[in-house]
């Protein structure tokens, strides 16, 4: 398992601290001036196509440095704490990107054996719990590049659920999954959950989230413009009786 | 036949995308290495004082271009291309058939354009004696070289078609000793078991390098059993350094894998980085990756220079060369192959002579080795640095 113990940076600090963070590709603003604050439970990170959803999972990973802000997970700041505490609270994010590139030419296994050696996960039956957990016992030892859309997503969920780390980012976890895969991500993500492990995931599939996530957080155009349940977004534009997407496009879309 | 027309305007597609890399870049590669090997060549021929044993160099030399510049670029390529036509009522006989006919076509074209300048540079004297004096008939080598290039390119095929897949999936009993020997630390070791894997089922460029290594190593056979060089002047000298120059190219053949693999692993970066990879530890793995894959070459090599008709002390110190050259050219090799991760061939030109030029100071002027073995190791230490902050840039400019 993941070393779930505090890290010596400040081990009361909450899990995931975004402030004032800041991104630009060149013209295209990403992020302006986001914050936000995750420490237990499931958030929801919602947004239209290019909001900066995934721009903002990669911060959180370090993977791409901020024009401004910071971001802490487990109190560890990258720039400020150095490179040996960014790995150490790296180790303890689960991650699944939109865009999953594997390796086609290792087997399910090896793929979760790989991650499990960077990640310093010891436990040499945690790679077989993840793939009975989602269901690839029989493509255990296949490869990669032999599975289906439905069943590379599962073991991208697989490397992320790998060691139970406190932090979970899911992007999109959803694309590909059939029904029952479905139900049985949100029963896993619920059971979580309510251990203890903290979930930041975005997805398009509006009933979902709405039914998993106690909180969602939407972008537009790379600014956080709401931060609450579901049912409390839906009472401040006063549709109380309208699906959640529709309170999703007023916010995150419409004019 | 339509088929191959297909194939034919997929390729000159693929031609006009990469037209910056074939006419501009191509060039300021091909034309300073033409330079350099040149002059290599006329040292070699110093050396030799029997244009017996600089011919078999200039045309391995040659063979080994064409192995590398023909086979290269697309057998893979064409193997994945294929999918797009699995659903259509094409039969496999008649894909497998283009498939070969264009890979045969894309091979003869390099080994046509490299024969036209032999037969320049023949005809102005300058290579002339070379391949064609001691009776090699010209046409026969012309079409030597066509041929094996072939073959290569075909080869290159069915491993990508076949190897990559009929392989047994779990193959890490096989690996090697010298990997647990060395312990390196957990995500070293963890990204060293990746790469073993990849490369044993057919990664990229794993055929090519395999058969270039396979070329250099027949070569230094030939040299060690060539009668003809038993009456040259300084025989034991030159069939020496023959000999371990063939083998160290063999480790350099095969070491020049990894920078394929770093390239081909360059969008899967995020699995690792997520999981918390140091960055040091790609380049270490990739360094440890390209020593394990030259020692193939470098103890087959041993065995040849074991065998050599020379006094045992000799034998001793040309065996030390080698073992000198399997090590600067695997590591140095391995280490610099994030310089330019994202143009594989352009990392291997880069990385392929930072090392071979440490080499060759081993093979021509061995008698200071130690200093070379210092300049080895402020080197791989300068190689290991710049690596993670190639990475640490890669990472940011991503």
């Amino acid at each position: 398992m993941t070393d779930n113990r505090p890290l010596d940076t400040e081990a009361n600090a909450p899990v995931l601290e975004i402030e004032g963070a800041g991104k630009n590709f060149g013209d295209v603003v990403a992020l302006d001036d986001v914050s936000l604050t995750v420490d237990g439970g499931i958030v929801g990170l919602l947004g239209a196509n290019g909001a900066g959803k995934s721009t903002l999972f990669r911060a959180v990973l370090d993977l791409v440095r901020l024009d401004q802000g910071s971001v802490r997970v487990h109190g560890v700041d990258p720039r400020r704490d150095g490179a040996d505490a960014s790995l150490a609270a790296r180790r303890r994010i689960g991650y699944l990107p939109e865009d999953l590139h594997l390796y086609d030419r290792l087997t399910g296994r090896e793929t979760l054996e790989l991650v499990a050696g960077l990640r310093g996960v010891d436990d040499p039956d945690e790679p077989t719990r993840q793939l009975h957990a989602f269901g690839l016992d029989a493509k255990a030892d296949a490869r990669v590049g032999g599975y289906s859309l439905g069943q590379r997503k599962k073991l991208g969920l697989a490397v992320a659920f790998l060691g139970t780390p406190p932090l979970i980012l899911l992007d999109e976890p959803l694309n590909g999954l059939d029904a029952v895969a479905m139900r049985d991500l949100r029963r896993r993500i619920e059971s979580m959950a309510d251990s203890g492990t903290t979930f930041l995931l975005s997805s398009h599939v509006m009933a979902f989230v709405e039914r998993i996530c106690p909180r969602v957080a939407i972008l537009r155009e790379g600014r956080l413009v709401a931060d609450d349940s579901p049912d409390a977004l839906r009472r401040r534009l006063g549709h109380d009786e309208a699906p959640f997407e529709d309170v999703f496009l007023a916010l995150a879309v419409d004019p | 036949m339509r088929l191959l027309g297909m194939r034919l305007r997929r390729a000159w597609r693929r031609a006009v995308d990469e037209a910056f890399i074939l006419l501009v870049l191509g060039p300021i590669i091909v034309l300073p290495s033409w330079w350099i090997g040149e002059r290599y060549l006329e040292l070699a021929r110093g050396l030799a004082h029997d244009v017996v044993a600089a011919r078999p160099l200039a045309v391995m030399a040659a063979l080994g271009t064409l192995l590398a510049l023909s086979a290269w670029p697309g057998a893979r390529r064409e193997a994945a291309g294929d999918v797009f036509l699995a659903p259509q009522p094409v039969p496999a006989g008649a894909r497998g058939v283009a498939a070969a006919l264009a890979t045969a076509g894309r091979a003869l074209l390099p080994a046509l354009v490299l024969l036209a300048a032999l037969l320049v540079l023949a005809d102005e004297g300058r290579f002339g004696p070379l391949l064609l004096d001691g009776g090699t008939n010209l046409a026969l080598t012309a079409g030597v070289l066509a041929a094996s290039s072939i073959a290569a390119a075909w080869l290159a095929l069915l491993v990508a078609l076949g190897v990559g897949r009929l392989g047994p999936t779990r193959r890490d009993a096989v690996l090697p000793r010298f990997m647990r020997a060395r312990r390196p630390d957990g995500p070293v070791r963890a990204l060293l078991r990746r790469d073993v894997r990849l490369v044993l089922r057919g990664g990229p460029a794993t055929g090519v390098a395999a058969l270039v290594a396979a070329v250099c190593l027949l070569a230094a056979t030939a040299t060690l059993l060539d009668p003809r060089l038993v009456d040259a002047a300084n025989a034991d000298l030159l069939r020496r350094r023959l000999v371990v120059g063939f083998a160290a190219l063999g480790c350099l053949a095969a070491a020049a894998i990894t920078p394929f693999l770093a390239g081909h692993q360059l969008p899967r970066l995020w699995l690792e980085r997520a999981a918390g990879m140091p960055l040091a530890a790609p380049a270490r793995a990739k360094a440890l990756l390209a020593v394990i894959l030259a020692a193939v070459p470098a103890a087959l090599g041993l065995l040849l220079v074991a065998a050599l008709p020379v006094d045992p002390l000799l034998r001793l110190a040309a065996a030390g060369q080698l073992l000198l050259a399997w090590l600067f050219l695997g590591s140095t090799l391995g280490l610099a192959v994030y310089e330019i991760p994202e143009e594989p061939l352009l990392g291997l030109l880069f990385a392929g002579l930072v090392a071979s030029a440490l080499t060759a100071l081993v093979l021509f002027v061995p008698n200071v080795w130690w200093l070379w073995t210092l300049g080895w190791g402020w080197l791989v230490g300068q190689l290991a640095e710049r690596s993670t902050q190639r990475l640490m840039m890669l990472e940011v400019a991503r």
